[in-house]
């Protein structure tokens, strides 16, 4: 990577915004009419990801509508497409006319904070699908855009270095070259596309490190369900697989796939995610061993990739999961399942995720999931208000009202909380505090998580290292939930005869007996089948952060006896479900290695 | 209740009137092609839709609700001695980017 050239133009004091463009094209008419819409989404590096993720917190913002055409004007197919690609670059380029100069000299802009920076805005990140990565980096989409990678070699493993990685200059020589109507070796070599790019005038940006990981198309759809799932589905059977999936236990939180997953024709991501929960435990014992191994190692990939915070640990085994995979991979060829993996630019992908997670931060924050989300808003919603007819114009419009109505809707809020006397004090100063930075920059450390030492570039040349105060919030694995129950009882005034026969618990008075004396050794009375209880048949345990993540997790435990519909057909199964309770405290739960005590017990009933 | 606009056309004109975001431009992009129609080849006509993404980075750097998440300046994290990535801000391309801004100052 070459940032010797940064050095003629930035002063001190520069604050950089890392740009991420996004790009799609998408189907806006649903039945016939081929309409499609093909928006340019921007947003910042410095909001964090968690508020880009949210579209309803308008951290992206649409700044371009691209023309889709089939260009017809052109007889030749190839000429057509050649065209096709130009035009999206010199659209490109007009959009991000106004980049190159406030890139190199930056732009004083008032910030958040309310201070004034020279923000030089930096392309970072282009977040699209492999079709359109392939588009923006002029390359074939037979090969990869991140490095030089031939095609036949694509279904390696290979490390990442400065000499395999691709470098803009080269590629720039190469188009150019081609354009002029020459031959270029390079260009031949790297397989290059005859296009003039957009990025050529961009300052400081390195069009082919900008690709970051993309969840949704190159993992979940991509890898897992157009291949893993259909490669283990050929292994299997299909009757075999959904059987597979019919058999298994209901559980919260888990989908029950009851009628198999040959039929679905339309994948969600949603729904891939759900698969992949219970992949594993359908495949294991009935495909080659070395399968099995495979695809444990993807499915180990897939949800490390899905850390929101990675230590070079993670990355490390996020490699090893890769490599384990490549390992065991060979059996897919010998059963014939997969004829060649270069054919798979995903797979390839793959391997780069470590080197751009590095660079550019998890892959959460690049998913092409928000601008799936935001198509709705922008391009579908606009759409549907328009009357079909020059609609981008009509689109434009609605957006830029809708936008005016939002910013009324905020104002018209910041005043009502402010004729209300007390309350102007906070709100106000949150929204318009004058503090620098500086000063609530460790009050704004994430409370979940403790960082040993964080090293900040302060504005000036000089690195600060802060460490962090506590480091009593490290993450336990222990569980420690609470118990909510619901105020009234599913059934009242149960006898213990009803429990032990309809809820199937059959010793319920019996141990009932018993943990009162533990309890109460003092006890006079005895419980008999004739004393009645009430009974509830679920509750919840909240967790207040889990070991893979900080956020709030709930479970629901079951214990639903079957009902009967009032033909005394089978209303609804039974549903039971596994816990794991802790009956000596004493013991470390499952942070310490100590011996763990834990009894595990099939939930009959609650009383 | 009535309403304070006569039609709609009005009530677009005061939507209009308020303020809003970057506004639109409209560029015509043209392509020629080499299907000769009457002697001439044939020129498409499109649209291309935009807005300034300067303005627009102005606004979203600029909006006082993202005060608190936002980074103005790279980091590099550690946990138990384990270099951390997470935001944007806490990777290597940012963090080269600015050190490559300062040693050239």
């Amino acid at each position: 990577m070459k940032f010797t050239f940064i050095k003629k133009h930035l002063k001190k004091g520069a604050t950089i915004a890392p740009l991420i463009i996004a790009s799609d094209k998408t189907q806006l008419s649903t039945f016939g009419g081929d309409k499609s819409a093909w928006p340019v989404y921007l947003t910042i590096g410095n909001i964090a990801k968690s508020i880009r993720r949210q579209p309803s917190k308008h951290a992206t913002v649409l700044i371009g509508y691209i023309p889709v055409s089939k260009l017809e004007i052109f007889t030749d197919e190839t000429q057509q497409r050649n065209e096709g690609w130009q035009l999206f670059h010199d659209c490109m380029e007009k959009i991000t006319a106004s980049l190159v100069k406030a890139g190199k000299e930056g732009v004083l802009m008032t910030c958040a904070d309310s201070q004034l920076r020279r923000v030089h805005p930096i392309l970072a990140s282009y977040v699209a699908d492999f079709p359109e990565q392939s588009l923006v980096s002029c390359t074939q989409q037979s090969r990869c855009p991140i490095c030089k990678v031939s095609f036949h070699d694509r279904g390696h493993l290979n490390s990442d270095t400065i000499d395999t990685l691709r470098d803009m200059g080269e590629t720039l020589e190469g188009v150019n070259v081609t354009i002029s109507g020459h031959y270029s070796a390079i260009a031949d070599e790297q397989g290059l596309r005859p296009t003039k790019p957009f990025w050529e005038q961009l300052p400081y940006a390195n069009i082919h490190q900008c690709f970051a990981p993309d969840l949704l198309h190159q993992v979940h759809k991509g890898i897992f369900k157009d291949h893993l799932v259909k490669w283990c589905q050929t292994l299997i059977g299909a009757d075999e697989l959904n059987a597979r999936f019919r058999a298994m236990s209901h559980h919260h939180g888990v989908r029950d796939f009851h009628k198999g997953i040959s039929h679905i024709s339309q994948w969600t991501g949603r729904e891939i995610k759900e698969l992949e929960k219970v992949f594993i435990p359908a495949i294991a014992g009935s495909m080659p061993a070395d399968a099995v191994k495979a695809a444990c190692a993807l499915l180990d990939f897939i949800y490390l990739a899905h850390y929101p915070i990675m230590d070079n640990s993670i990355l490390l085994r996020l490699e090893a999961a890769l490599q384990k995979f490549h390992d065991h991979k060979q059996v897919f060829i010998d059963t014939g399942v997969c004829k060649a993996f270069h054919t798979i630019p995903k797979l390839h992908m793959l391997q780069h995720f470590t080197f751009n997670i590095r660079n550019l931060g998890t892959p959460d924050g690049y998913s092409t999931e928000s601008p799936e989300r935001l198509h709705i808003d922008f391009a579908k919603l606009g759409y549907r208000a328009s009357n079909r007819n020059d609609a981008t114009q009509q689109m434009a419009i609605w957006l830029q009202r809708q936008e005016a109505m939002k910013c009324h809707e905020a104002y018209l809020l910041w005043r009502s909380t402010q004729n209300q006397g007390l309350e102007v004090e906070t709100i106000a100063s949150n929204l318009f505090d004058n503090e620098p930075p500086d000063s609530d920059a460790n009050k704004d450390e994430d409370d979940s998580l403790s960082f040993d030492k964080i090293q900040e570039l302060a504005d000036g040349v000089e690195t600060v290292s802060v460490d962090a105060t506590s480091n009593s919030a490290i993450l336990s694995a222990h569980p420690v939930p609470s118990v909510h129950l619901a105020k009234k009882p599913r059934y009242r005034n149960c006898t213990g005869t009803i429990i032990s026969t309809h809820h199937l618990a059959p010793d319920f008075t019996h141990e009932v007996n018993r943990y009162l004396t533990t309890t109460f050794p003092n006890r006079r009375f005895t419980v008999t089948d004739y004393d009645t209880f009430n009974v509830w048949t679920r509750f919840h345990l909240d967790h207040p952060q889990t070991a893979v993540s900080a956020d709030p997790c709930r479970e629901l435990i079951r214990c639903t006896p079957t009902t009967r519909n009032s033909n005394a057909r089978r209303g609804r199964n039974a549903e039971y479900d596994n816990v794991l309770v802790l009956t000596d405290h004493s013991a470390d739960g499952l942070k310490s290695e100590s011996l763990m005590i834990f009894s595990a017990c099939k939930l009959a009933y609650i009383t | 209740m009535c309403s304070p606009w006569k039609n709609n056309r009005e009530f677009f004109e005061t939507v209009d009137s308020l303020p809003h975001g970057p506004s639109w431009q409209r560029i015509p992009v043209t392509k020629k092609g080499d299907l000769v129609a009457n002697g001439d080849p044939q020129i498409e006509e499109m649209e291309l839709w935009m807005r300034d993404p300067l303005e627009c980075i102005k606004d979203l750097i600029g909006n006082p609700l993202f005060k608190k998440v936002m980074k103005y300046k790279p980091e590099r994290h550690w946990r138990r001695g384990k270099r951390v990535y997470s935001e944007m801000w806490t990777g290597d391309w940012w963090w080269k980017m600015q050190v490559g801004i300062h040693v050239c100052a």
